[in-house]
């Protein structure tokens, strides 16, 4: 009848309609799905390689040095494909064929950067000449030949910004390379044609006095005593007094009455003068006199110095910082995260990643067999808030195909462990009880008591040697337990969340002094490869 | 008699085709929706939690926000393993073959939430494990028009459900 007829109809209808209806929906789930689930995989990849690089750097005597530090860098990107793989394995991605979707890894270190992209390798320039041609013989054996494409570390790229004018003085010509703390580097030349080449830390209320006394927002900082760490030296654990010089650790040898260093286990001997810096530790008065020095300099010779004296043709778009950049009479200082010296800081290291990367992502379209666009992603201020923080990797991956859509994500993961940056809570803070028992603090645990000394957190990293039956063992330059109130949890942190340390300090002695003295201490003994310039001639 | 019969069951029919079958389909492709917002947000969730290595009472509002926004309510777990590593250097200078030492001790969903509704951080770091879980607590549409044929019965029973975990890469400051 009708009403049968009718219905037969509506289900004819209805069905084909809601199966197509739920076969579109499934396909949208699924999309956003995997959108998510990439995201994932891309942090544990990207986490992998810094993992990879953080264990390798820390393990070896010699991570300072250029060669050392690429080998790791290669290490790391081997790990981030592999890891990759392994996460893609399902879907039957090879290492060959993630490295057509991931267009540049970015590594951020202290005073640089290096991009890990592919490249093409040329023996000549594009026209040869005769001789050209002929000065390189035929390669039919060579390893790369010519015009192929490989995969590799760009050349290291500075944060630096080039500036001139003239004041007073005369006129300046310099190149600032900026670093992920206050450290500056300044090259080039002052008053009328005087070259340069100044380091530094940028601070602000130094003050040293004529009889060598040194003082750091009024606090005074002494020389310190010996510091003692242990050590394996030919297979035997030793405990020694130390200091660390241009990222060298120089122990005294108290057996053989000797100053050595230590490279893969074995003992060096070194100049006898070292000992008595070793004894009397001047590496905390030393860094405030440094940064004394460079501001007496800069206030001299560039003490107006601001964004009108780049020397750039799109300096109005990147750089907006009004006045002067070294403003030392800052309320809060010249290290404050406000202050004009900071804020330009971070445009000039936002510009320099950014300006390379996009051209990198965008010379990638030529080398990628995948037929997508790759464009790089604008990062928001959280992910430079992250990259500014301390060395990271920046990874990028694009192009895969996820249902509907085409695949478009990066992920940004940081290294809280490296012996190249002291940021201001790598500081721990030693308090001793009546047993003899160490424990490490956070500077920022409330109510602390019976301080000691400021220890360097790396220190307390598990290290590992051989000892003289050539196994392998472990040991901790330092030894303590990790506090389980601020390190392990931080369930009393002192510190306000808009305070600054130096704001939290600014009423607790003698925890002020330790931890400046500390600070101090550890950032002059860095590794920072330095110009001498020799002005005698 | 009989054609009023047939004409009642034949309206019945109907009804149950015109309404109640397109409601079955469409609350179940709301369901499919629902699921997919809330394991997305679990999965956004968490990535932020390992990235930045806090958890905010902020970030937490939003999260609750956006997975209460499909209309259904639901029980949220957070677990954080946190690692201790002082175990492991109480075995002074050992041979290489001891690994594993380090312990984890877990906090759970309400310790957290007590920190976080006092509007504090909860701050962890590098090395701990963080995990959500989120099932509905509620009967969906889609499972109380089923109802009319068959009855789900029990204390876990739940359409919705996602869960995201992994290992914090940051420490949070």
């Amino acid at each position: 009848m009708k009403i049968q007829s009718l219905a037969v109809m509506f289900i004819i209808l209805i069905l084909p309609i809601s199966l197509v209806l739920a076969s579109y929906t499934q396909n949208r789930v699924e999309t956003l799905s995997l959108q998510s689930r990439y995201d994932s995989k891309l942090n544990d990849a990207t986490y992998d390689a810094l993992k990879a690089y953080q264990i390798n750097s820390l393990n070896s005597d010699t991570s300072d040095l250029t060669n050392s530090r690429m080998r790791n860098i290669k290490a790391s990107v081997n790990t981030f494909f592999n890891t990759m793989s392994t996460n893609f394995s399902t879907l039957g991605y090879t290492k060959e064929t993630i490295q057509n979707y991931v267009p540049a890894l970015v590594f951020t270190m202290y005073d640089g950067y290096y991009i890990y992209s592919p490249y093409t390798n040329y023996w000549y320039d594009e026209n040869p000449t005769e001789e050209e041609r002929a000065s390189i013989p035929e390669q039919n054996s060579g390893t790369y030949s010519n015009g192929q494409k490989l995969y590799g570390l760009k050349p290291y790229v500075y944060y630096s910004c080039r500036y001139t004018g003239s004041n007073s003085k005369g006129s300046y010509d310099v190149v600032i390379t900026y670093s992920l703390d206050n450290y500056i580097q300044i090259q080039g030349t002052v008053n009328g044609g005087e070259v340069v080449s100044k380091y530094g830390y940028l601070l602000s209320g130094v003050k040293v006095t004529d009889d060598d006394k040194v003082y750091y927002k009024g606090i005074e900082i002494n020389s310190e005593a010996p510091l003692t760490e242990t050590i394996f030296i030919d297979g035997e654990e030793r405990e020694l007094q130390y200091i660390k010089k241009n990222g060298t650790k120089y122990y005294y040898d108290d057996r053989n009455n000797r100053v050595i260093s230590v490279l893969n286990g074995k003992a060096s001997t070194q100049s006898q003068d070292i000992l008595g810096e070793i004894k009397n530790n001047n590496n905390a008065k030393n860094y405030y006199k440094e940064a004394y020095d460079l501001q007496q300099f800069i206030k001299k010779y560039l003490g107006d110095l601001g964004t009108g004296n780049i020397k750039d043709d799109d300096k109005n778009l990147y750089y907006q910082v009004s006045g002067k950049i070294f403003d030392f009479d800052n309320s809060k200082g010249i290290e404050s995260e406000t202050s004009n010296f900071n804020t330009h800081r971070i445009e000039v290291i936002k510009h320099a990643i950014e300006k390379n990367l996009s051209i990198a992502i965008e010379n990638f379209n030529k080398y990628s067999g995948v037929t997508t666009d790759f464009k790089m992603p604008k990062l928001k201020d959280t992910d430079w808030d992250k990259i500014m923080d301390n060395i990271s990797i920046i990874s990028f991956l694009q192009g895969i195909n996820i249902g509907g859509k085409v695949y478009n994500g990066y992920s940004i993961i940081t290294n809280n462990k490296n012996e190249d940056i002291v940021m201001e809570d790598s500081i721990y803070i030693k308090t001793t009880d009546d047993n003899g028992n160490s424990t490490f603090h956070r500077v920022t645990e409330s109510s602390l008591s019976n301080t000691q000394i400021g220890v360097y957190n790396i220190n307390l990293e598990r290290r590992s040697a051989e000892d003289t039956n050539g196994n392998a063992k472990y040991y901790f330059p330092v030894y303590g337990t990790l506090s389980y109130d601020s390190i392990v949890t931080q369930n009393s942190i002192g510190i306000k969340s808009n305070q600054t340390i130096a704001e939290y300090l600014s009423n607790k002695q003698p925890l002020a002094k330790i931890y400046y003295t500390a600070l101090g201490r550890e950032r002059y003994g860095l590794y920072r490869p330095k110009v001498e310039i020799d002005n005698t001639q | 008699m009989s054609d009023t019969l047939i004409t009642v069951i034949a309206i019945g029919l109907a009804a149950i085709l015109m309404f109640v079958f397109p409601l079955m389909t469409m609350s179940d492709r709301t369901d499919d929706v629902s699921q997919l917002t809330v394991e997305t947000a679990t999965t956004e969730f968490v990535d932020e939690i390992r990235t930045t290595g806090k958890i905010t009472p902020d970030k937490y509002s939003k999260f609750i926000e956006n997975i209460g926004s499909t209309g259904n309510t639901y029980n949220v777990e957070m677990e954080v393993k946190v690692l201790d590593e002082n175990p492991g250097k109480k075995t002074t200078q050992t041979t290489k073959d001891t690994i594993g030492e380090n312990v984890y001790y877990s906090v759970y969903t309400s310790q957290i939430e007590e920190k976080l509704y006092n509007d504090e951080t909860y701050k962890l770091k590098e090395g701990d494990i963080v995990s959500v879980s989120v099932k509905n607590t509620n009967q969906t549409l889609a499972q109380q028009l089923k109802n009319f044929f068959y009855t789900v019965v029990g204390n876990d029973t739940y359409t919705i459900a996602a869960s995201h975990g992994g290992i914090v890469t940051a420490t949070g400051k």
